[in-house]
C-alpha cells in the first residue's frame, strides 16, 4: 500500500507542475505593454 | 604553522588548473547549446526516442518534457528499489523499504542525492548502476539544459518565447560533457588508487585482527560522475572520506577540481551564449568571490577554530580524516556545499560552530558558489535580476538586465523564484523541529539538535544532498519530508526560471547606451555579491543565530 | 527654514491628516501589501496589549498603528499639494450660458454642460470659451491665463496650427465660432483636474513591478518569523507574539511601501509645477528610459529666427561701404532677419563713424519689397539703387545691367552656406554704370546659449539627440556640429520623422519627442513619449500623451529629467529600505534570544539598555524614519544629469551604505530616551 501512495504523490506532485506551468503561460501570454 | 603552507597550496593548485580549463570548456558548452549540428550517434538516439531534435521548443514545452523526463525517471528508479531483490546482481540485498526507495529515487532524479542510507550494504550493483548513476549523468545534464535555455532566451531575439530543445540539451549534455568527462576523470581516480570492480562483500582481516566486511564495486566511475556532475551520492556510507572513493590528497584535490569545473564552465559559457563575454566573466567573478570567502571563513574556522574539543586535541580534528586533515577537508566542505554536490570528504556535523555555520550558509544562498551544474549559473543570475531590480532604479531608468527589461511578469517570476526555497527551507525546519517523528531523528538537543534538522533540511531543499551527520533520516517520515523538500527545492525554481527565459524570449532586444546600468564591471561584482549575501542572510539570520552562531559563541 | 516655511508645513500635514484615516480601511491598503500586514500586525498586538497590558505589548502597539498611520498620510500630502490647484480649476467650470448656432445660423442660449461635440457656438469678445473646441471662423485674442498660468494673450484663429481653444478660457477680442470637441466631462480641464488630484492616478508598471518585490519581500519576512516561533520553541527560546509582530514589521519593506505611491503622485505633480501635464503616469516612467530625443530645430535649437551676424566685404569694397548698402537695404525689410541686419551694422559699423551715421530716412527713395520671383528686395534712390537677396539672383541683376560677377563672390557665398548659414548678396548701381557686387551679409541660424551644455549631458545619461529640419542637408549638418547634437533629419518631412521614429523604435529604443501641428499627430503617438505644444491642434494634444501648457519645446529635456529621477527615487529608498534591516536585526535578535542563550549579547553591538528597550527603539526608528523621509519622496533625490555608473556609486554611496549605518545611530539614539520609560 505504502508503494501506490508514494506513486501518487509523486503523480500529484508533477500534476500540480504541471498545472503551474499551464498558469504561467496563460499569465504571461497577456501582453499588452511594450 | 607548517599547515598553513600547504593549505594555500592546494587552493592555488586548485586555481591554476580552474583557470586554465573554465574558458576551454565554457568555450565548448557555448558551442554545444547552440550548435545546430548532431553526431550521427545522437541521431540515431532521437530516431529511437522518436524526438525532433530540431524542434525550437517554446518554453511551456521545454518545461514539460523536463517534469516528464523527471517524473519517469523517478517512477522507474521507484521500481528498481522496490524490486531490488528480484534482479540481477542485487549482492543479495533486500527491497528497499517504500519511503527509502521513494527518497532516493527524488534524490537522485533532483541531483540532489541525499543518502539515508549505506550505499555499500543497501544498493546493489544494477540499481546503482542502471538507475543512480544513470540519473548521475542525466540529472546534471537536466541542470544544465535549463541553465542553457535560460541564456538562450536572454540572448534571443527572435521574439516567440522558444528556449532550445530539451532533448538535444539533455542528450548533449550526457554524450558530449559527462560521459567523456567522467570516464577521463575515472581513469585519473584509478590511476590514483579508487577501485574500479564488480566484487560483492568479501572479508577482510584488519590490522587489529578483527574481520571486517569490505564492498568492492564500480567505485571509480561512481566517484568521477558524483563529482563532475555535482551530484555527491557516494558508493560508501562515508563518501568521499572513504579511501576507495578518494585515496590520497591528490585525489582529494581533483576530486574538487571536477566538482568545480563545470559549474564555473557554465558561466563562461553564458557569456558566451548572450555574446558578451564579460557578463560571464562578471557572474563568475561573484561565484568565485563568495566561494573564496567561504573557503577561507571555513578553513579558518577548522584550523584555529573555536570550541573546547578542539582546543583541548589541539585542533578540530574529530569527524576528519587524518590523511586530508582540516584544511583539505575544509576546502572540500565549502565547494561541495557552494556547489550543489554535498559529497563530503568529513563529517560537517563535527566541523566547528563557525565551520558549520559557514557549510550552511553556502546552502543558504542557494548554491550559486558556483552552485550545481547549471543550477548554480540559473541560481546566480536570479540573484542578479534581484539586484539590477533593488538597485537598478538609481541610475533612473527602469530595470533591465542584459538588454531585457524586468517588468512586472518578469518580476513575478524572479519573486516566485526568490520565495520557494525559503519558504521550503523554513517550513521544513519549522515542521522538522515540533513533529515528534522530527524530534526523533535528531541526535543531539538544543543548538546542535537545531542546526542538524535545518541543515538537512537546506541540504533537501536546495538539492546538495551532504548531511550533517547525527540525524538519523532513514524514517518514514524524514523520508517523505525531505523528498518533498527536495522534488519542491528542484523543479519549482526551475519552472519559474525557464517561464522567465520563455519571457525574455517574447521580448525585443534593447541595444546598451551610458544610461544603462553595466552588468559586467567590478562594481556590479561587489553590488550583486552584497545583495546575495544581504538578502540570503535576512531570511537564514534568526535560524542560524539558534544554531551555528551560538554554537561558536 | 523660515518659520513661515515650517508653519506651511505643519498645516499641509493638518490638513492631509483626515485623508490618511480613512485610507486606514484595510480595503483601501490592498494595493500596498507591506502597509496592510503592519495594520493586520498592528490589530493583532492590540488585542494581544488589551488581555497582558504590559509597557511592551502598548508601546509596540501605539507605534505600529503610527506606522500604518505615517504610510497613509504620506500619500495624503503628496495628493494634497494637488488640490488647490485643481480647485481653482475647478471655478473655471462654473456653469455659463453658451450660445450655440442653430444650422440655419441663427443662436440660441443652451447652459454650457449641456454641449455637445459637433456643436457650434459664438463667443464675442469678454466671454468664457463653453468647451473645448476649434476655431471656425474668425480670429481672436484669448487670455489662457487660467489654464497656463501665462498672462499674455494668445491668437487663436481659424484653420492651421492655432485653431484650438480650451474651455474655461476668456475670448478679449473679437467674435469667432467654435466647433466644440468633447463631451461634457470629458474635457481637457476636467482631465487636468483629475491629473493634479490624483483621483485618477493608476499605477506605473514599474511601481507594480516593485509593488511585487516588495510583497514577496514581506512574505519572506512573514515565513521567517512565523516559522521562528516554533523553531525559538525548541530551542527554548519562547517568543511572545508581540515580539514577533515588532520583528516582522520591522524586517518587511515598510519605508519604501509606504512611500511608494507619494512618490508616484509627487512625480506628476512634479510635471504639473513646470506646467507640463502627463495623460498617464507610464510616459513618466518611459521619459526616465528614453533613448532617442528628437527635437525641431527651430524654437527649440535655434532662436527660430535667422539673425545677420557678419558682413563680408569683397577685395576692393570698403567695409563700411558694404554696411551702408547693407542698411539702406534692409530699412524696408521689417522681418526679424531684416532688422537684424539694422542691428548689426548699426552696432557694428556706424556707431563708430564720427558723425551721426548715415541718414536713417533716405529722403525720395522707395523700397521695393522682397518677392517669390525676383528672390529680392532694396531700396531705390534717385541716383543709386541698391538690391539684396539670393546669390543667384543679385548675380543675375548685376549682370544684366552690364556689370561684372566675380569668382571670389561664389566663394564667400559657398563658405557661407557651408557653415550652415544663408547667405544674402548685396549690390548697388550708381547712377546708369553698371551695377558693382559689394559683398555678402551672413544670416545665421543662432543656436540657443547653453545648448552644446545641455547635449553633453544626455549624451553623458546615454541619450542621443536628433535635430529634425526641413533646412538642406549642407546647413543641417553645420548647425546639428556646433549645437552639439548627436545625428540630424535634414529636409524632413512627417513621413520621414514617424519613419525615424519606427526605425528606432524596432531597434529597441524609446523615442521622446514634441510637436504642435496636425500632421506631428500621427508620430505624436508614434512615440513612447510625445509632448504636444498647448499652442498646438487638438489633434496634436490628443495624440501626445503629455501637454506642455507653457509650449517650449526644450522642456523636453527637462521632462526626461523628472522622469529619471522618480525612478531614481524609488531606487534610493528601496535600497534604504532593505539595507535598513542589518541594523534592525542587531537590535532585536539578541534582543529575543539573550534570556536563553546570554552568549549572543555580543551581536548587540549597539549595547542597547534593554531588550524591551531594544525592541521598542527598533519599532520606533522604523515608524520615524517613514515621516523623515517623506519630505525626500515629495522632493525627490538630487539628480544631477551623469553616467550609469556615476550615479549608481553616488546613490549606491548615500542610499545603501547610509540605509547600513543610520539605523544603528538613530536606533542607539532612540534607546537613550526609550530607556528612560519606566516599565522597560
Amino acid at each position: 500500500m505504502p508503494d501506490v501512495i508514494y506513486v501518487l504523490l509523486t503523480l500529484a506532485f508533477f500534476a500540480l507542475a504541471a498545472l503551474l506551468v499551464g498558469l504561467l503561460d496563460r499569465l504571461l501570454d497577456r501582453r499588452g505593454e511594450r | 604553522m607548517s599547515e598553513v603552507l600547504p593549505a594555500i597550496g592546494q587552493v592555488l593548485v586548485l586555481v591554476a588548473a580552474l583557470a586554465l580549463a573554465v574558458p576551454f570548456l565554457g568555450r565548448y558548452l557555448a558551442h554545444l547549446y547552440t550548435s545546430p549540428r548532431h553526431l550521427r550517434v545522437e541521431q540515431v538516439l532521437y530516431r529511437g526516442l522518436r524526438v525532433d531534435p530540431d524542434a525550437d521548443q517554446h518554453w511551456r514545452t521545454y518545461t514539460l518534457s523536463v517534469l516528464g523526463f523527471s517524473l519517469v525517471s523517478i517512477l522507474a528508479l521507484f521500481g528498481l528499489g522496490r524490486l531490488q531483490q528480484h534482479l540481477p546482481l542485487s549482492l543479495g540485498f533486500p527491497a528497499l523499504p517504500a519511503d527509502g526507495a521513494w527518497n532516493t529515487a527524488v534524490s537522485f532524479v533532483t541531483n540532489t542525492n541525499w543518502q539515508w542510507y549505506s550505499g555499500e550494504v543497501t544498493i546493489g550493483h544494477l540499481m546503482q548502476m542502471s538507475g543512480l548513476t544513470v540519473q548521475n549523468f542525466v540529472s546534471a545534464a537536466v541542470g544544465m539544459a535549463a541553465a542553457a535555455a535560460f541564456a538562450r532566451g536572454l540572448a534571443s531575439t527572435k521574439r516567440d518565447g522558444r528556449v532550445g530543445n530539451f532533448w538535444a540539451d539533455l542528450v548533449r549534455g550526457v554524450l558530449r560533457v559527462l560521459l567523456p568527462g567522467a570516464f577521463v576523470s575515472a581513469l585519473l581516480l584509478i590511476a590514483l588508487g579508487a577501485i574500479q570492480n564488480l566484487a560483492g562483500t568479501s572479508p577482510v582481516t584488519t590490522l587489529s585482527g578483527g574481520t571486517q566486511q569490505m564492498t568492492g564495486g564500480p567505485v571509480a566511475s561512481q566517484e568521477a560522475i558524483k563529482v563532475l556532475g555535482t551530484n555527491g551520492g557516494g558508493f560508501y556510507n562515508v563518501n568521499s572520506a572513504h579511501p576507495f572513493e578518494n585515496p590520497t590528497a591528490l585525489s582529494n584535490l581533483l576530486e574538487i577540481f571536477l566538482l568545480l569545473v563545470i559549474p564555473f564552465a557554465m558561466a563562461w559559457a553564458f557569456g558566451l551564449i548572450v555574446r558578451d563575454r564579460r557578463q560571464g566573466i562578471a557572474v563568475l567573478s561573484v561565484m568565485a568571490l563568495l566561494l573564496t570567502v567561504s573557503v577561507g571563513l571555513l578553513t579558518w574556522a577548522e584550523m584555529a577554530g573555536p570550541g573546547l574539543a578542539p582546543a583541548a586535541a589541539g585542533g578540530a580534528l574529530e569527524g576528519k580524516e587524518v590523511r586530508f586533515g582540516p584544511a583539505a577537508s575544509a576546502l572540500f566542505g565549502a565547494a561541495t556545499t557552494g556547489t550543489s554536490t554535498g559529497a563530503v570528504n568529513s563529517m560537517h556535523d563535527s566541523f566547528t560552530g563557525p565551520g558549520g555555520g559557514v557549510a550552511m550558509f553556502n546552502m543558504m544562498l542557494g548554491e550559486i558558489a558556483p552552485g550545481g551544474t547549471g543550477s548554480g549559473l540559473y541560481g546566480m543570475l536570479m540573484l542578479a535580476i534581484v539586484t539590477v531590480f533593488l538597485c537598478g532604479l538609481m541610475v533612473g531608468r527602469t530595470p533591465e538586465y542584459l538588454g531585457k527589461k524586468i517588468g512586472q511578469h518578469e518580476i513575478v517570476l524572479v519573486a516566485l523564484y526568490v520565495l520557494a526555497t525559503p519558504i521550503l527551507v523554513l517550513g521544513g525546519a519549522a515542521i522538522a523541529l515540533t513533529a515528534s517523528d522530527g524530534l526523533a531523528g535528531l541526535q543531539e538537543s538544543g543548538p546542535h539538535g537545531l542546526s542538524e534538522a535545518v541543515y538537512a533540511v537546506t541540504s533537501a531543499a536546495n538539492n546538495n544532498g551532504s548531511g550533517f551527520g547525527g540525524l538519523t533520516s532513514g524514517t518514514p517520515f524524514w523520508n517523505t519530508l525531505l523528498g518533498l523538500l527536495m522534488l519542491a527545492g528542484r523543479f519549482l525554481p526551475m519552472i519559474f526560471v525557464l517561464a522567465l527565459a520563455g519571457r525574455f524570449a517574447t521580448q525585443q532586444h534593447l541595444p546598451p547606451s551610458a544610461g544603462t546600468l553595466p552588468t559586467h564591471r567590478p562594481l556590479f561584482v561587489a553590488l550583486l555579491s552584497g545583495v546575495a549575501l544581504v538578502v540570503v542572510g535576512l531570511t537564514y539570520v534568526p535560524v542560524l543565530a539558534l544554531g551555528p552562531i551560538v554554537e561558536s559563541l | 527654514m523660515s518659520l513661515d516655511k515650517l508653519d506651511h508645513r505643519r498645516t499641509s500635514i493638518l490638513e492631509a491628516l483626515p485623508g490618511a484615516l480613512r485610507k486606514l480601511d484595510p480595503r483601501a491598503l490592498l494595493t500596498t501589501p507591506v502597509l496592510l500586514v503592519v495594520e493586520v500586525g498592528a490589530a493583532a498586538t492590540t488585542v494581544m496589549a488589551i488581555l497582558d497590558p504590559t509597557t511592551l505589548a502598548v508601546l509596540v502597539t501605539v507605534w505600529l498603528w503610527l506606522t500604518v498611520l505615517f504610510g497613509t498620510l504620506a500619500e495624503s500630502v503628496a495628493e494634497g499639494r494637488g488640490k488647490a490647484q485643481a480647485a481653482s480649476l475647478r471655478a473655471l467650470q462654473q456653469e455659463s450660458l453658451a450660445r450655440r448656432l442653430r444650422p440655419d445660423g441663427s443662436e440660441e442660449e443652451i447652459p454650457s454642460t449641456q454641449l455637445r461635440s459637433g456643436d457650434l457656438v459664438v463667443v464675442v469678445a469678454g466671454e468664457r470659451i463653453p468647451g473645448d473646441g476649434d476655431v471656425v471662423e474668425g480670429v481672436a485674442s484669448v487670455d489662457e491665463s487660467a489654464v497656463t498660468g501665462e498672462s499674455a494673450p494668445v491668437i487663436r484663429e481659424s484653420g492651421g496650427d492655432r485653431c484650438a481653444v480650451t474651455g474655461g478660457t476668456v475670448v478679449l477680442s473679437d467674435r469667432i465660432v467654435v466647433r466644440i470637441t468633447s463631451e461634457p466631462g470629458h474635457s481637457f480641464v476636467d482631465r487636468m483636474i483629475a491629473l493634479v488630484e490624483g483621483s485618477e492616478r493608476q499605477r506605473t508598471p514599474n511601481e507594480i513591478a516593485l509593488n511585487v518585490l516588495l510583497t514577496a519581500l514581506t512574505v519572506v519576512f512573514v515565513v521567517v518569523c512565523a516559522t521562528l516561533y516554533p523553531i525559538a520553541d525548541y530551542s527554548d527560546a519562547h517568543q511572545s507574539l508581540i515580539v514577533l509582530t515588532a520583528l516582522l514589521v520591522c524586517l518587511i519593506p515598510t519605508t519604501i511601501g509606504a512611500l511608494l505611491s507619494a512618490i508616484g503622485i509627487a512625480g506628476m505633480d512634479r510635471l504639473v509645477r513646470r506646467n507640463v501635464l502627463a495623460m498617464s503616469g507610464r510616459a513618466v516612467e518611459a521619459a526616465g528610459d528614453v533613448d532617442v530625443l528628437l527635437l525641431d530645430k527651430t524654437g527649440t535649437i535655434t532662436y527660430g529666427n535667422r539673425q545677420a551676424t557678419e558682413l563680408l566685404a569683397l577685395p576692393g569694397v570698403d567695409a563700411d561701404e558694404l554696411a551702408e548698402a547693407a542698411l539702406l537695404s534692409s530699412l524696408a525689410d521689417e522681418t526679424p532677419e531684416g532688422r537684424s541686419i539694422a542691428t548689426l551694422v548699426g552696432l557694428d559699423k556706424l556707431d563708430q563713424r564720427p558723425e551721426g551715421g548715415v541718414d536713417r530716412r533716405p529722403e525720395g527713395g522707395t523700397l521695393v519689397e522682397f518677392s517669390a520671383t525676383t528672390r529680392m528686395s532694396g531700396l531705390d534712390l534717385p541716383d543709386r539703387t541698391i538690391r539684396k537677396g539670393a546669390g543667384s539672383a543679385v548675380a543675375a541683376w548685376v549682370a544684366g545691367t552690364g556689370g561684372e560677377t566675380s569668382s571670389e563672390l561664389d566663394a564667400l557665398v559657398q563658405g557661407v552656406s557651408e557653415s550652415g548659414g544663408t547667405p544674402l548678396v548685396v549690390a548697388e548701381q550708381r547712377g546708369a554704370a553698371p551695377a558693382r557686387l559689394l559683398g555678402v551679409i551672413h544670416l545665421k541660424d543662432v543656436v540657443k546659449e547653453g545648448m552644446r551644455e545641455r547635449f553633453d549631458e544626455l549624451r553623458a545619461m546615454g541619450i542621443r539627440t536628433v535635430m529634425i529640419t526641413g533646412d538642406n542637408r549642407v546647413t543641417a549638418a553645420a548647425i546639428a556640429a556646433e549645437a552639439g547634437v548627436d545625428d540630424f533629419l535634414a529636409e524632413a518631412t512627417p513621413e520621414d520623422k514617424m519613419a525615424l521614429i519606427r526605425q528606432e523604435q524596432e531597434g529597441g529604443r524609446l523615442v521622446a519627442m514634441c510637436g504642435d501641428g496636425t500632421n506631428d499627430a500621427p508620430a505624436l503617438a508614434q512615440a513612447d513619449v510625445g509632448v504636444a505644444m498647448n499652442t498646438g491642434t487638438t489633434a496634436a494634444k490628443e495624440a501626445g500623451n503629455m501637454v506642455d501648457l507653457d509650449s517650449d519645446p526644450t522642456k523636453l529635456i527637462e521632462i526626461v529629467e523628472i522622469g529619471k529621477q522618480l525612478l531614481i527615487t524609488r531606487g534610493a529608498l528601496t535600497t534604504f529600505s532593505v539595507a535598513n534591516d542589518v541594523a534592525k536585526y542587531f537590535a532585536i535578535l539578541p534582543a529575543m534570544f539573550v534570556v536563553a542563550f546570554p552568549q549572543l549579547d555580543v551581536l548587540n553591538v549597539m549595547q542597547l539598555s534593554s531588550p524591551e528597550s531594544a525592541i521598542v527603539s527598533a519599532v520606533v526608528f522604523n515608524a520615524l524614519v517613514i515621516v523623515a523621509l517623506i519630505p525626500l519622496a515629495l522632493r525627490g533625490v538630487s539628480y544631477q544629469p551623469s553616467s550609469a555608473t556615476d550615479l549608481l556609486r553616488r546613490n549606491l554611496l548615500i542610499y545603501g551604505l547610509g540605509g547600513l549605518v543610520a539605523p544603528f545611530v538613530g536606533i542607539k539614539l532612540l534607546d537613550l530616551v526609550v530607556s528612560l520609560v519606566p516599565g522597560l
